[in-house]
């Protein structure tokens, strides 16, 4: 047999090629995925000179999520239609747990986050938000009948129920506005294990988006769950309208400039509407004309 | 119950590749990283040695978890760099286990009989010819099966990439595969898991085969196993050799009991 | 982001990291270990039964858990438990989980340790015809388990810097309320760089005292 002749020189010669190629490889890849200092403005150029953008999504359906290899869900979709307007025919997607979303994006792991984020103050202090692309009511899910009567957070309060959320979500920051103890609200990191949680009974209920419940209800026909009815949760006697954009880096003001301009248009022109159906958006999704980004910026 | 089976195995197969691509770049990067710096914590140089243990320290000593963070999301804010999240864990997965593949070498180096030294001096060897000719190719022989531990829970810990959203197997099944059918998780994760047991059997036939090698080349016959599972070495060591993968464990005793 | 590293917010994530974070990590390494150290003795001893179908499986599953993913695991301990009727809290969940994993290579060192006993013990033992239970636990195990506490204190060790995994099942050890602080503030810099001083400061400390105990192993011996 040829490998018995195999010396020791041999082996560690392939050693040492081995081991050139270990380090040799991540140094040429690691290269490749410089990128210039983003954040200062000059994203748009790049996006549009490469023809293709990555986003941050958090796997969360029907916002965002992938569907064997395609990624899609309202967000990426709506994302998709705007970039096309503007000539970048590509869009990529890393996805992320939702409470990394906006650290990767300023980490520079990708240039803009579409995972249909609500806007709310502390966000809008990192990172800048496009116009206002949806709005949509908080919702609870139950156990079928609802038992326990439960509509709102201060029901969850007043009866010590304990109550699964996602991590770094808008219902986990009102949940404690609330004040319900620590121990009682239970953050999961993806809409799958809060489902299961619930199923199992580890939490009596589920805070979320109107939206995605009703969605996972969709897709789990048989669990003994049900959606209560949606409600604009307040903390401090401050209504928090749930509303979501597309976030990008502060500084990256061309960018989102350009990315508002179409957007916008994708909304008036009813576009917008045809590409969202399909995610269980409606009409009543459509934004006001009174909520707008500044106002949930400045609280 | 039994007729998706087909789906999760191709859904999860999309995954296993990734899996297996982050498992063999992390062991390259482990293995080179091991054996320098396993062999600078023998150093005559004291810097050297030091610059050694730190990272060491450093690298065993915090959780692959907060590193896999910090490479992330720390790393790019620091320096105005990024790296794709595959990469940041290939990394991480390869400086990690590198500081305790580094232990193994350092070890394996030190039980070589202390003869053995004083025949290469008694030869005049330079001291690069020594370890070379002498030193390496008899500890190596000793090395192979800690580091057949090594490169399993370094496969283990590639599942851990999931976490910073690098799609590989257990991302398949947490994020694309339960989401849509969470009633048959445990039929999903049987699936994934079993993945995962085969890749690691594939590691100990390689390393099996790895050591029967390194054992003929210094004239030694290879510790009899039964099986391919069969990771410990048959009673030789007094201890198993993967106390390497827990703190800062002293390889010295092994094989010199 | 403005500043790389902001101290003020460094002290203001501090004391729950320190608070909640680490007390559940000691917490779950604590029990878990325990139920490790226990239940790997019964596999150890399943390991080495004449009867040749229980140790080859008590061999089979030691070698499945050994060679997968803890993380894994534990998914399928939080989705699939529950269907069988076993509800276990999330901290529950992964002190049962954690203890198994760390079971099977708590059997190894077990097992390591029994054969290192010398076979005169088991001769005389025989000679004296003392009954095989009181062989073990008078004449053996005094012996063997001495000499594989350290072997065990490293793998309460590796179990430590383990216990971030439980973060995807809702439970929040030290690296899982750095991560919950960091995306409520959207800084990871600063919470991330405190719970990897922390894990330095508990797996040197940790270590520190397994080494001790090599020492007073090998003046016992």
């Amino acid at each position: 047999m040829a490998s018995d002749n195999w010396t020791r020189r041999d082996l560690f010669k392939r050693g040492a090629a081995l081991g050139a190629v270990a380090l040799g490889g991540p140094a040429l890849l690691a290269a490749c995925s410089e990128v210039p200092e983003s954040g200062d403005g000059n994203t748009l150029q790049r996006v549009q000179d490469a023809g293709t953008i990555k986003v941050g999504i958090a796997g969360e359906v029907p916002y965002g999520f992938t569907e064997g290899d395609k990624v899609t869900g309202e967000a990426p979709e709506v994302a998709k239609a705007v970039f096309k307007a503007m000539g970048i025919d590509n869009v990529d997607a890393d996805q992320v747990e939702f409470g990394q979303l906006i650290q990767g994006l300023n980490a520079n792991q990708y240039d803009m986050v579409a995972a249909g984020m609500a806007i709310i103050p502390d966000r809008c202090e990192n990172a800048a938000f496009s116009v206002v692309d949806y709005v949509t009511p908080t919702a609870f899910m139950v156990p079928t009948g609802n038992p326990q009567q439960v509509t709102t957070f201060e029901d969850v309060k007043a009866k010590k129920l304990k109550v699964a959320v996602l991590s770094g979500t808008i219902e986990q920051s009102v949940a404690k506005a609330t004040g319900i103890p620590e121990g009682d609200i239970q953050p999961y990191d993806g809409q799958a294990e809060l489902f299961q949680a619930l199923q199992d009974g580890r939490a009596y209920c589920g805070a979320l988006t109107d939206i995605s419940l009703k969605q996972l209800k969709k897709d789990n026909p048989d669990a003994q769950l049900e959606v209560t009815d949606g409600f604009v949760p307040v903390i401090d006697g401050e209504e928090q309208i749930q509303a979501g954009g597309f976030v990008f880096r502060k500084g990256d003001t061309e960018l989102l400039d350009r990315f508002n301009q179409e957007l916008t248009k994708l909304h008036d022109s009813g576009e917008w509407l045809k590409i969202v159906e399909p995610f269980g958006f409606t009409e009543d999704n459509l934004p006001p004309d009174d909520v707008t980004t500044e106002d949930l910026c400045a609280g | 119950m039994f007729e998706n089976v087909p789906e999760y195995i191709s859904t999860a197969a999309d995954g296993l590749w990734i899996t297996v691509g982050a498992t063999v770049a992390g062991i390259a990067i482990a293995a080179v990283l091991s054996f320098v710096f396993g062999l600078a914590m023998l150093s005559r140089l004291k810097t050297v040695r030091v610059i050694a243990r730190i990272y060491v320290e450093i690298w065993r000593g915090t959780s692959e978890v907060v590193q896999l963070y910090w490479v992330m999301f720390a790393l790019p804010i620091l320096l105005g760099y990024r790296l794709v999240p595959l990469l940041v864990g290939i990394l991480v997965l390869g400086l990690n286990f590198g500081a305790y593949g580094a232990e193994i070498v350092r070890g394996a180096v030190q039980s070589v009989p202390r003869a053995q030294y004083e025949g290469t001096i008694a030869l005049s060897m330079t001291p690069a010819q020594r370890m070379r000719r002498v030193i390496l190719p008899q500890a190596l022989v000793e090395m192979v099966p800690p580091f057949n531990n090594l490169f399993i829970q370094l496969l283990k810990g590639s599942a851990l990439l999931t976490i910073i959203g690098v799609s590989e197997l257990t991302h398949q099944g947490k994020e694309v595969l339960i989401p849509r059918n969470v009633s048959e998780a445990a039929t999903i994760w049987t699936v994934i898991l079993l993945f995962y047991l085969l890749l690691a059997i594939l590691i100990t036939m390689g390393m099996r085969w790895l050591e029967r090698r390194a054992a003929a080349l210094v004239g030694r016959q290879p510790t009899k196993r039964d099986s391919v599972f069969a990771r410990f070495g048959g009673g030789k060591d007094p201890l198993p050799a993967e106390q390497s993968k827990g703190g800062l464990a002293d390889l010295r005793r092994k094989g010199g009991e | 982001m403005n500043d790389v590293w902001q101290w003020d917010y460094a002290f203001e994530v501090l004391p729950g990291i320190v608070g909640g974070g680490l007390w559940m990590t000691i917490k779950v390494t604590v029990l878990a270990s325990i139920l490790a150290y226990v239940i790997g003795l019964g596999l150890a001893l399943l390991r080495r039964s004449d009867l040749r179908i229980v140790s080859m499986v008590a061999w089979a599953v030691i070698e499945f858990i050994r060679s997968t993913p803890l993380l894994v695991q534990l998914f399928f301990a939080f989705y699939v438990l529950p269907d069988i009727g076993l509800l276990f809290d999330p901290v529950t969940t992964g002190v049962v989980v954690f203890g198994l994993h760390y079971a099977t290579y708590a059997a190894e060192v077990y097992r390591a340790g029994i054969e290192a006993v010398p076979r005169g013990q088991w001769e005389a033992a025989t000679a004296l015809s003392l009954p095989r239970s009181r062989t073990w636990t008078k004449v053996i195990l005094p012996q063997a388990i001495p000499r594989v506490l350290p072997a065990l204190g490293n793998y309460t060790i590796s179990m430590l810097k383990e216990t971030p995994l439980l973060l995807t099942i809702g439970v929040l050890d030290i690296v899982g309320v750095a991560a919950e602080e960091g995306s409520q503030a959207f800084r990871y810099v600063e919470p991330i760089t405190i719970a990897g001083v922390l894990f330095l400061i508990l797996s040197y400390s940790a270590s520190l005292l397994t080494r001790w105990m090599e020492r007073r192993v090998g003046i016992a011996r």
